[in-house]
């Protein structure tokens, strides 16, 4: 099926999951710069990074929970940040 | 329109404003040629002006004086030549501040009085001796790129310490004024320099500059020899109309002095902070000033009144809120 | 595409627009190229930025909070061409990531490295291994400037040999990696015969954003307006006979072009943004530098060392429409969308201000008008719907 717009979440919400996008991305980032253990930011990135994961995989949980979008096997859910729509995208 | 012309006579003649003249260099080495002199005059008697001339110290040729007294003029010159020049306006600085013996010479006439930054906490100790003694003060603070939280501060605490002293001069008799309490209380709108729109000044070098301090700190940036037509590239610039900070402003005492503006953030429109923070550091104690005044009672009433607000650098005002085409059109 | 939303010709906003801080890296004055229109000239091995510097421009950024309250960065790395200095602009990468992450500055939730590149090196090793490093949060945009006959007008080796074919090389692979990407098109005097083919050329390539403008300087011929209009007219008959407003876009067509002034916003960034040159000094933007000035000195606002001067800033942060522009200007029927560059504002001035628009654009942009209008009225009858209706007010203008 083409991408399909399966909901719509509120600015504030939209703020939420990007910021916790970009984060994701940075700490996933960073970590291929401070990869060795010895590296005083070490211990606090791969914590960090274990505690976003987390987050972010909340938020789509409760929001597709609560807005109970469509769903399909083999697809996934993204996200519009400029429009605020849900797209179910087939999956590569 | 131009109103009257600056001649500078010398060099080394005194400052009267913000910038720093130079040293003499000897006797006649840094006068302005005589020509230039001529010059300058038949370009004020041709034009309506009247003529500031800003003396040096040392004496004139009888040839200069003779020039001078063939236009409608006024003399600004330094204290030590106040006896050669006794209607002259006089610039004391407060770096070399007269003894008490020297200043019993003053007879209610108009001082400029040119203050050092490091004598600032002796603000209010000069005045006092001063205002009693003149018709009117004009207080200039000469190195205003240096002030910062501490400057603004003690000086805001000395202007207090000078109004308390202005109003118990005024019990009986017309107080003098002081620039930068006094002339706001009686403003409805701006009265600043206006260099360029309605002076020019005459350089040693016999040439047309916005200003003295032109001159002193810009030489290249001159208006051209003494002709009839005068362009100034930009004029409009000197114009409050196209002043972003300065059209929304109500510090209507400040000189919007385009020297410090072209030095400080290099547009000629465009005022530093410290100029607004010392204008608006001045506005309040004018506004305060005048609460004590109309508290008093008497003439007082008749005093403009001056709003409390809530900011003292009306940069931060435009950069929230930019004012809209309708409002710049009826300005 | 929102089906509510059929026509795409506009580009898309820039990421975080007006609410970023744009920081500009000059990392290099040298570059293999020789671009005709450049206006850095003077090219030299010389002027290479040092990490050391840069890093003191990052920390001085990074503890400047009230200064610079942005709650996004972009880092912008250009040169001459940025990509021969790949090493170095990677260790300043990892840099600021690393001190972001330190401070727990906002920042890091939020950045971006943006290049404008000639894309010769794309395909180099040291580049591509840059690029899967950072990928999320990069913005590359590699400058084809058309047609091969129009990009090799101007963009051209020392030896004068145009770089279209070495170029266009490393096209497909960029489009893989960054699909949304854009290409930038400059257009002076010679370039207006070809603008429409390179529009649908560059459209062709796969790049479906097509970022294009006339130059700034004063540069134009007469009749160059008519024969500019006549391209726009002619491409906008192209994109609305196979429906290419479906699927690309281009900065030309703009809903929002030739009404009167709505607001009193100063057009140019300069000031907001900054530019960072290879001895640590700031500027309002690159266009500000020594080397794209012709006639007026460099206008710094300060260095990495003692930081910048906030009275220099204040002219550029209360710098408005009407303090610049003419009466003609201010008034006209048809203003919105006529640009304006601070820097060559600056240096064409007749005295040294920002506070004088050069206005050799004003034939130029009424063409544009012109054709912008005929495009939106053909389409909208086309679809059966007034297609600025939302954002007409007052309705365009007339030129």
């Amino acid at each position: 099926m083409k991408n399909q717009v399966v909901g719509k979440i509120t600015e504030a919400e939209r703020d939420e999951i990007k910021r916790l996008f970009e984060r994701k991305n940075g700490l996933l980032e960073l970590f291929k710069s401070v990869h060795d253990a010895s590296h005083p930011l070490y211990d606090r990135l791969v914590q960090d990074m274990g505690e976003t994961a987390t987050k972010f995989q909340k938020w789509w949980d409760e929001k597709s929970r609560l807005y109970r979008w469509k769903g399909a096997a083999g697809h996934h859910w993204e996200i519009d940040f400029e429009t605020c729509e849900i797209f179910l995208k087939k999956d590569r | 329109m131009l109103k009257y012309l600056l001649v500078v006579l010398s060099e080394s003649s005194t400052s009267f404003c913000h910038y720093e003249s130079k040293p003499g260099k000897g006797p006649a080495k840094d006068l302005i040629p005589l020509k230039s002199l001529e010059n300058a005059v038949i370009f004020a008697l041709k034009n309506n002006l009247k003529v500031n001339f800003l003396y040096p110290a040392r004496k004139l040729g009888q040839a200069y004086e003779d020039l001078i007294e063939g236009v409608d003029h006024v003399k600004i010159v330094p204290f030590a030549a106040r006896a050669r020049y006794p209607e002259a306006i006089l610039v004391i600085e407060s770096s070399d501040f007269p003894v008490a013996v020297e200043l019993r010479t003053l007879r209610g006439g108009n001082i400029i009085l040119r203050l050092r930054r490091t004598d600032l906490p002796k603000l209010s100790a000069c005045l006092g001796r001063l205002l009693p003694r003149a018709k009117r003060v004009n207080l200039v603070l000469t190195d205003v790129e240096k002030y910062g939280p501490g400057e603004f501060t003690e000086y805001r605490r000395q202007l207090e310490k000078v109004s308390t002293r202005l109003q118990a001069m005024s019990a009986g008799k017309e107080p003098p004024e002081l620039n930068v309490l006094t002339d706001r209380l009686v403003l409805g709108k701006m009265n600043n320099c206006d260099a360029g729109l309605s002076h020019l000044t005459v350089a040693p070098n016999g040439r047309f500059y916005l200003c003295p301090a032109f001159f002193y700190g810009s030489p290249d940036e001159t208006l051209g020899e003494i002709r009839n037509d005068v362009p100034i590239g930009n004029r409009q610039l000197l114009e409050l109309k196209y002043a972003p900070i300065c059209r929304i402003c109500d510090a209507y005492h400040c000189r919007r002095c385009v020297f410090l503006n072209r030095t400080l953030t290099l547009e000629l429109n465009t005022p530093s902070y410290q100029q607004c923070q010392l204008s608006h550091i001045e506005r309040e104690a004018s506004r305060l000033y005048s609460q004590k005044l109309k508290a008093a009672g008497g003439s007082a009433a008749a005093l403009v009144d001056i709003p409390e607000i809530a900011y003292d650098d009306p940069f931060d005002v435009v950069v929230a809120n930019k004012q809209s085409i309708a409002e710049f059109k009826k300005l | 595409m929102s089906k509510n939303n059929p026509v795409k010709i506009e580009p898309n906003r820039s990421w975080e627009e007006n609410r970023s801080k744009n920081v500009t890296f000059v990392v290099t004055e040298d570059c293999q190229l020789r671009c005709r229109y450049c206006y850095m000239v003077g090219k030299n091995k010389a002027g290479r930025l040092k990490l050391d510097i840069a890093e003191k421009a990052i920390d001085y950024l990074l503890g400047q909070r009230e200064l610079v309250p942005e709650s996004s960065v972009v880092w912008d790395f250009i040169g001459g061409e940025p990509f021969l200095e790949i090493d170095l602009i990677d260790r300043i990468c990892d840099y600021f990531k690393i001190r972001a992450y330190e401070l727990s500055h906002p920042w890091f939730d939020s950045y971006r490295f943006s290049f404008s590149t000639n894309g010769l090196l794309y395909n180099d090793d040291r580049v591509q291994k840059f690029i899967a490093k950072n990928a999320s949060h990069l913005s590359i945009q590699i400058t084809v400037d058309g047609t091969r006959a129009k990009h090799n007008l101007q963009r051209v080796y020392p030896n004068g040999q145009g770089s279209y074919d070495d170029v266009v090389r490393n096209i497909p692979r960029w489009l893989e990696q960054f699909p949304k990407s854009s290409t930038k098109v400059t257009i002076s005097s010679d370039d207006i015969p070809h603008i429409k083919e390179s529009v649908l050329h560059l459209w062709g390539l796969g790049i479906k954003e097509v970022n294009i403008n006339v130059v700034f300087e004063d540069v134009w011929k007469p009749g160059d307006d008519e024969r500019f209009e006549d391209q726009l007219v002619s491409l906008a008959d192209e994109i609305i006979a196979k429906k290419l407003y479906e699927t690309y876009s281009c900065s030309f067509f703009s809903k929002m072009l030739g009404y009167p002034y709505r607001d009193n916003n100063n057009w140019c960034g300069a000031g907001k943004m900054l530019a960072v040159d290879h001895l640590g000094n700031f500027y309002p933007c690159v266009r500000f530098l020594g080397f794209s000035l012709q006639n007026r000195a460099a206008l710094v606002l300060g260095n990495c060392f003692d930081g910048i001067d906030r009275n220099r800033l204040r002219s550029f942060l209360t710098l408005d429409m009407v303090s610049q522009s003419p009466a003609e200007c201010i008034d006209c029927d048809v203003a919105m969308g006529c640009a304006w560059c601070q820097g060559a504002n600056y240096d064409c001035a007749d005295t040294a201000t920002i506070f004088q628009r050069a206005t050799y654009l004003c034939k130029m942009h009424k063409a544009r008008v012109r054709a912008n209008n005929y495009f939106w009225n053909k389409l909208g009858r086309r679809l059966g719907k007034d297609l600025r209706a939302e954002s007409s007010g007052d309705g365009p203008g007339s030129c």
